[in-house]
């Protein structure tokens, strides 16, 4: 399972540019599939991190059945039909759909995620 | 605070044949490993010690018998002023070792 | 490849903007960041301008590793015209300000003109807008960017200026994540001048490298191999204020207005002291050492004290209290003023009121006046007003030049050049004055194995370092990152495509270096501006390792020679035609 320990993380985004990098052979936080959002307010700073935890929601409500849970979800996305419904349900927000609508998520990089790999404060982990 | 009699003592400093522990003159120190130097303090150890050492070493030797590679000591610090690597330990010295330091 | 290949241009006097290609010859020529905001600025601004005029110009810049996951590649460069010096001025931040730039799709964004009343911009990938700010005029920094954030969204990115900025004050610097500063030398009174409270970014484009498998190759061999190292890691363990203990082992902790090198009080000030009120770690974008640290004090909370604060604003005004020094550099942050100069001018302000030569009511270790001094720079209130105007101005009006700690205006940051002597030329000769970000020979000398009490060799070693940093924070690498030149070329390479070698990556230092020279040349500037104050020549210290020795003017004055004729600069500092013809610099 994919671990977020925020009282570690120092809200570098590595995680998020290896992700983006290892699925898309881009950089770019915001089409990566966890999240890390540093917070400051005049009086504390916190680091909120949004990472899949398999829970299956998004197989759940898939109309479809596009989405299997094995380890980690699993899409196959011929079936997909672009209908979002996996996106606005996952309860961390973290399914994007591409350009076609179809849903790209979290599959644990197949039991190595790219994200842990390259945290430097190990605050992200991977843990069997 | 915590102390701690470093291991390495014992084999940097050989007893001399018919000598008792307590007869060896020695004098402890007290180092502050600072930055990263300090993950050759042992496990759980934070950054101060206390080294015990034979009379007459010096500042080089117990860089040494802490076991940090010497380029990753930029100098060392002797009761506050940075001193010589040559520089003679006295009991009751603190010893403060510098990594190599950038930018500012 | 690794440019985003456009750079957006916005005219305040008609709240207009168009984007231009990036100019692809000076992105070889000079990379990114530093160079390329330099060669942007210098190439579109005439050098005697004054530097409140609207004819000035703020070049924000970022690199060809801007938005990858290259280590320490956080960092936006800024250049104008300095308020402070009259020189170039160049700055950099950290936070995420930068990449952020990058990835609405330009390389840089390059602000002209002024607004007829107090705005903000918005650049929201392609849309670019400019606003009314009356509502945000008046407040501080961190009031302004978190309701920016609040207005906008949570996502957009904010470098602003507080109320020192919107008084002109020559001291005042951007902020941007609250504690991140592009400090010295006046651009948040640059900022003032054009009547922009504050940049707002969101970009949502992706950043492409040309070869994706080589580029994270290359990055997670120089992760381990370079930067997660002994050598480094000292930023994470403790960050900048690691240095406090350093200095003063050395000798060179700036106390009491540089009257000493060694501070009775450093204990309550060092990396220890701070690491005792740490909340948390803090990174730039991308950065593995993470050196920023949060921490909470009595009623204050800052990511900081850096060293230079803790130096020029603790030790400096003979301020042993942590607590206090928080929460000057808190007010600071707020306030839009750069902890150096401020501290600097407190303290010489302090020297002035004990050797009796003008009554600012505050003597060094005074902690009440101490923290209303930022408040008063900032709205230019009371001896607020004189100080407001630097250390140069004070020492001009009220006497003290002999100890007023300054090289062109711009005060001197955390480290005393007579326990090291070629620091001495570092600020003598930086592109900005007083400044320890164009070559830190200290490394070498106080904390390394060089003597640091002689000029022998020292020309060369500050050339080798100014070449370096210009380079480094022009494909922007932080400071922090002690990397080899050669992994910096692999970095360059993996970037940008083609084959850059050490050599050439020495050679662009070079020219960006002759680049900021040739313009404060045209601006004035010659071999009688590259020195220091009196008291570094006529004045020994009283404690450590430097205690009771004379740094002898007329060794300065031969190293600056050398330092001329190493650099093929003519006996006045002026580059020569050859020199500039071998650089492709016009």
């Amino acid at each position: 399972m994919l671990k977020f320990y925020g009282d570690k993380c120092f809200g570098c985004q590595a995680c998020q540019l290896a992700c983006s990098a290892e699925k898309l052979g881009v950089f770019s936080p915001r089409l990566s599939l966890l999240k890390v959002s540093v917070r400051f307010s005049k009086t504390d700073r916190s680091v909120l991190g949004f990472v899949c935890n398999a829970c299956g929601r998004c197989a759940d409500v898939c109309p479809v059945e596009a989405i299997v849970m094995r380890c980690g979800p699993k899409i196959d996305s011929d079936l997909c039909t672009s209908c979002g419904l996996c996106a606005e349900e996952c309860p961390q927000g973290i399914i994007l759909q591409d350009e076609e609508g179809k849903a790209r998520i979290c599959d644990f990089c197949g039991g190595s995620p790219a994200c842990a790999g390259w945290c430097p404060a190990e605050a992200l982990r991977w843990e069997v | 605070m915590e102390y701690y009699q470093h291991e390495m003592f014992h084999r940097n400093a050989p007893m001399e044949h018919g000598q008792s522990v307590s007869e060896i003159p020695s004098c402890g120190v007290m180092v502050v490993l600072h930055g990263s130097l300090e993950r050759y303090a042992p496990p759980g150890q934070g950054r101060r010690m206390i080294v015990h050492l034979p009379r007459g070493r010096t500042m080089a030797d117990l860089i040494d018998i802490i076991g940090i590679p010497r380029q990753y000591v930029s100098f060392g610090a002797v009761n506050g002023v940075r001193r010589e690597m040559n520089q003679e330990l006295k009991d009751g010295d603190e010893v403060a070792l510098f990594t190599p330091l950038s930018g500012g | 490849m690794g440019y985003a290949g456009k750079v957006l241009f916005i005219d305040l006097t008609s709240g207009t903007h168009r984007t231009e290609e990036l100019n692809r010859t000076w992105a070889q020529l000079y990379f990114g960041g530093k160079g390329l905001g330099v060669k942007y600025f210098v190439s579109m601004t005439a050098p005697s301008i004054d530097a409140l005029s609207p004819e000035n110009r703020v070049v924000l810049m970022t690199g060809p590793l801007a938005g990858t996951i290259a280590p320490c590649s956080g960092r936006l460069s800024v250049t104008t015209k300095s308020p402070a010096s009259g020189t170039i001025l160049e700055c950099g931040v950290g936070g995420t300000v930068g990449p952020e730039i990058k990835f609405a799709g330009y390389d840089g964004i390059i602000i002209e003109g002024r607004a007829n009343d107090p705005v903000y911009a918005v650049v929201d990938d392609d849309k670019v807008s400019v606003h009314p700010a009356g509502d945000l005029w008046g407040r501080g920094c961190h009031d302004t960017e978190l309701m920016l954030k609040d207005r906008l969204g949570e996502e957009f990115r904010v470098i602003s200026i507080g109320q020192a900025g919107e008084n002109l004050v020559p001291m005042a610097c951007l902020t941007s994540e609250l504690y991140r500063q592009a400090g010295r030398g006046g651009v948040g009174a640059v900022f003032g001048s054009k009547r922009l409270k504050a940049l707002c970014i969101r970009g949502r484009k992706p950043v492409r490298v040309p070869d994706m498998t080589e580029f994270m190759k290359v990055v997670g061999e120089l992760m381990r191999e370079d930067c997660l190292t002994d050598t480094n890691l000292w930023a994470r363990t403790d960050g900048t204020p690691l240095l406090v203990e350093a200095s003063n082992s050395a000798g060179i902790l700036p106390t009491k207005n540089f009257q000493d090198g060694v501070f009775e009080g450093f204990k309550t000030i060092n990396s220890e002291s701070v690491r005792s009120v740490r909340q948390r770690k803090n990174a730039c974008f991308a950065c593995t050492l993470a050196c920023g640290n949060y921490v909470r004090s009595g009623g204050a909370v800052v990511e900081g004290p850096e060293y230079e604060t803790l130096a020029l604003a603790g030790s400096n005004c003979g301020i042993s209290d942590l607590d206090a020094v928080i929460r000057f550099n808190a007010a600071c942050d707020d306030l839009g003023l750069d902890t150096i100069s401020t501290g600097n001018v407190v303290a010489f302000a302090m020297e002035l009121t004990e050797r009796g030569i003008h009554d600012f009511g505050m003597r060094f270790g005074d902690i009440r006046p101490y923290l209303e001094v930022p408040g008063l720079i900032a709205r230019r209130e009371g001896i607020g007003s004189d100080l407001a105007q630097g250390v140069r101005y004070v020492a001009e009006k009220y006497g003290g030049r002999n100890f007023a700690m300054e090289v062109k205006g711009l005060e001197i940051p955390g480290y005393e050049p007579r326990g090291a002597w070629g620091m001495g030329l570092a600020y003598a000769t930086s592109d900005r004055g007083a400044c320890h970000m164009r070559a830190w020979p200290v490394a070498d000398e106080a904390y390394g194995t060089l003597d640091p009490f002689t000029t022998e060799g020292k020309a060369a070693l500050v050339i080798g370092g100014q070449h370096y940093n210009a380079i480094k924070f022009s494909l922007i690498v932080c400071d922090f990152w002690a990397i080899s030149m050669e992994n910096m070329a692999r970095l360059a390479s993996a970037a940008t495509g083609r084959h850059v070698t050490s050599e050439e990556l020495e050679r662009a230092g070079e020219r960006i270096y002759n680049t900021t020279r040739l313009f404060n040349v045209r601006a004035g500037f010659r071999r009688a501006a590259d020195t220091l104050p009196d008291r570094i020549f006529k004045e020994t210290l009283k404690t450590g390792r430097a205690a009771g020795r004379t740094y002898p003017k007329e060794e300065f004055e031969r190293m600056l020679s050398e330092y001329y004729a190493l650099r093929g600069w003519d006996e006045e500092g002026v580059p020569t035609p050859t020199k500039l013809e071998e650089l492709e610099i016009s």
